[in-house]
């Protein structure tokens, strides 16, 4: 907030850019629904207002506001937004929420299990995948006390399957545990 | 009287044992997650949805008026000793609340924000038991283009009065509206904005978008933060009541707070926030003597009622229009749909067990509440010292237990996670999440009334401001567009984010 770079001063251009890409990325979004919304069949039912009617005013719409947005960020900047976008560059370690993403993608699937080729590959089950995640996930948060975290995975993620599958009726996966139990 | 025998039939449902239950959890839950920073109300009644299917409406709708209750009195908490605001409703509190905690007056700021929360809950509950029956009543005569006209007020006031940018607001708001048309039109059976992905044909989930949004989302922000942030948790010292000078200074802003808070939630106006700010510069002007800025306690008690009466406020269109103001309403709204039950007019009549049993339940919630406050605020405060790498971990861990436990597919899982990253860059780049909540809930019924206004009409768009009440809706939302630019110093305390006390004590001393 204090840095108050002089206009269009090479500083704040950088930190315009990731204003500027999610700016692109939303004309994108609204030419995309634009698009689908054309190729929606005219099938009028009972009402003069047609299935694309919306589709079509949701995304011309958002189309504009992601040229106004853009604009703001190029021709006619928003100070107020460069100088949040400079903070955020300055406070951001983009390496943390890469890896939580990663490992989040890593979870799901160990969770669940995929399929490849037709062929089923069981995952590791709700209660190993938890407690693997939460020590890994905390790790990465900057966690230092591996053996508390994995510790409270353990006991989280069986409170948590036994709560669900016995009183609430949910269906977890039991994974390879099945084989065990 | 039909609001008092409504009433009486409410305490005695509300009162049995597993009612009651059923509204401790609700509010020990609505603490906890309240006094946790960077997890609300909102997500905490999404991660629930899927769970309701086990329990009777009644029960589950105690539970969830609980925890709406019980956030707004635990995110005082974390105002006042962290000086970090849970939700943009108590940035004020955080103002005067964390001086007052520095100086060693933090149990008299929370024990404030406590009463405060209760005497503003209990009027607006009053209020509520009185006023909605009438609304409802009127409402009768609401036509579709009149509804259509609501949730274009509700769309307008959420966007425009909240956040910085009315811009950012807007594109919140429509890529909302997107995620909300995403499937089969139910109306001609036509698949709209699939991208050709089957597993869309049945629309995005609302739990899978909320959840993204608020814990995904909010984890990731913080992962990218943590090196750089460091948080100061002022422990409570002393004594955890007002002294007999504070609550003579402390009384008259709770209820001129509830004052403000109430009609302004109240009205399809949006939120908690406005009445915060406009408590605060009110206290200011009327105790020129009181320590501003060093921990006056004014500044606290006041805008704490007007965030809790403007929170309860909220409750009113909600139940008698079916119009939510606020992203927490909205989900409460797909709570009610999951029943089959239609909040409106007709919910008084036809299920008048439910809807007594819930506002009976917010009285007996706001005593709880008072009791879990102020004798054991100090278990509360100790819930703040929880690691921040565990707290995210388990965030994250209960996320996908909560979509999982919804469809139980892998997709589900990996598209919320994808919305995730959309929630951390608006996060990123200050857009609201609010109106994207509104406009994917609103949207699919916004769309259904206009068909049904142009039906009416045989496709004569000059309904909408033929109807006389649709014309005033509409006129006042395009009052609540252009207001903020015609008073640039309303803007000034409106606007403005955690630094926003700064705007509000700059226009009060000018």
């Amino acid at each position: 907030m204090e840095e108050t770079t002089p206009r269009a001063s090479p500083a704040r251009a950088r930190s315009l850019l990731g204003p500027r890409l999610v700016g692109a990325a939303l004309v994108v979004l609204g030419a995309l629904i634009l698009w689908q919304a054309l190729q929606i069949g005219q099938v009028r039912g009972f009402s003069p207002v047609g299935p694309s009617i919306f589709p079509l005013a949701i995304g011309g719409i958002l189309l504009l506001l992601a040229a106004a947005f853009l604009a703001r960020t190029t021709i006619l900047p928003d100070d107020d937004l460069a100088a949040r976008a400079a903070d955020e560059e300055r406070a951001t370690h983009w390496p943390t929420p890469l890896v939580v993403a990663v490992l989040l993608v890593a979870y799901a699937v160990a969770l669940d299990g995929m399929r490849l080729d037709e062929i089923r590959v069981p995952g590791l089950g709700y209660v190993i995948a938890t407690a693997l995640f939460v020590p890994a996930a905390a790790r990465v948060l900057g966690s230092r006390a591996l053996l508390r975290d994995a510790l409270i995975g353990v006991v989280l993620a069986s409170v948590v399957y036994f709560t669900f599958t016995e009183y609430l009726g949910v269906n977890l996966p039991a994974g390879i545990l099945d084989l065990v139990l | 009287m039909e609001a008092l025998g409504g009433l009486a039939g409410g305490f005695a449902t509300a009162l049995r044992p597993e009612y009651l239950l059923f509204a401790a959890i609700g509010v020990t839950l609505g603490t906890l997650v309240g006094v946790l920073p960077g997890i609300g109300p909102a997500l905490t009644v999404a991660l629930l949805l899927p769970l309701t299917h086990q329990f009777d409406p009644i029960g589950a709708f105690i539970m969830f008026a609980g925890i709406y209750y019980g956030g707004m009195y635990g995110g005082s908490t974390t105002s006042i000793l962290l000086n970090t605001p849970g939700e943009s409703a108590s940035v004020v509190t955080t103002i005067e609340g964390f001086q007052m905690a520095k100086q060693g007056r933090g149990g008299a700021a929370l024990a404030t924000a406590a009463v405060g929360s209760f005497v503003a809950g209990t009027i607006s509950t009053l209020a509520i038991t009185f006023l909605a029956p009438l609304i409802a009543r009127v409402a009768l005569v609401f036509q579709p283009a009149d509804y259509f006209a609501l949730m274009v007020l509700a769309f307008v006031s959420v966007t425009a009065l909240i956040g910085r940018s009315l811009l950012r607001g807007l594109i919140s708001l429509f890529v909302g509206l997107f995620i909300g048309l995403i499937g089969i039109d139910v109306q001609t059976g036509q698949v709209r904005l699939t991208f050709g992905v089957p597993q869309l044909l049945n629309g995005l989930d609302i739990v899978v978008v909320a959840v993204g949004l608020f814990a995904v989302g909010e984890a990731l922000y913080v992962a990218s933060r943590l090196r750089h942030a460091s948080e100061e948790i002022v422990p409570v010292r002393g004594r955890l009541l007002m002294s007999g000078d504070e609550l003579r200074r402390s009384w008259k802003p709770w209820l001129r707070g509830s004052a403000i808070g109430f009609p302004i939630g109240a009205l399809p106006a949006g939120g908690a926030e406005i009445p915060t700010f406009l408590s605060y510069t009110l206290e200011r002007r009327l105790n020129r003597r009181a320590p501003w800025g060093k921990g006056a306690i004014e500044g606290v008690a006041g805008p704490e009622a007007a965030n809790n009466a403007a929170f309860s406020g909220v409750l009113v269109p909600l139940l008698t229009l079916g119009i939510p103001t606020s992203a927490t309403a909205a989900i409460l709204l797909v709570a009610f749909q999951i029943y089959n039950l239609q909040p409106g007019p007709l919910l008084f009549a036809n299920s008048p067990e439910l809807v007594w049993a819930l506002i009976a339940s917010l009285y007996i919630g706001n005593v709880m509440l008072l009791v879990l406050n102020l004798p054991l605020i100090r278990i509360w405060v100790r819930i703040l010292a929880i690691p921040r790498p565990l707290l995210y971990a388990a965030i994250l861990v209960f996320a996908t237990l909560g979509v999982y436990s919804v469809a139980n597919s892998l997709i589900d899982v990996l598209v919320m996670y994808v919305i995730g990253v959309v929630g951390f860059f608006m996060r990123r780049y200050d857009f609201p999440v609010g109106p994207m909540i509104l406009g994917v809930i609103l949207g699919p019924l916004m769309e259904t009334q206009f068909r049904r206004a142009l039906q009416i009409s045989q496709g004569d768009l000059s309904i909408f401001v033929t109807r006389p009440i649709s014309l005033v809706i509409l006129l006042l939302a395009a009052a609540a567009v252009v207001l903020p630019y015609l008073l640039p110093r309303v803007v000034a305390h409106l606007r403005g984010e955690r630094g926003g006390g700064r705007f509000v004590i700059e226009a009060a001393e000018d």
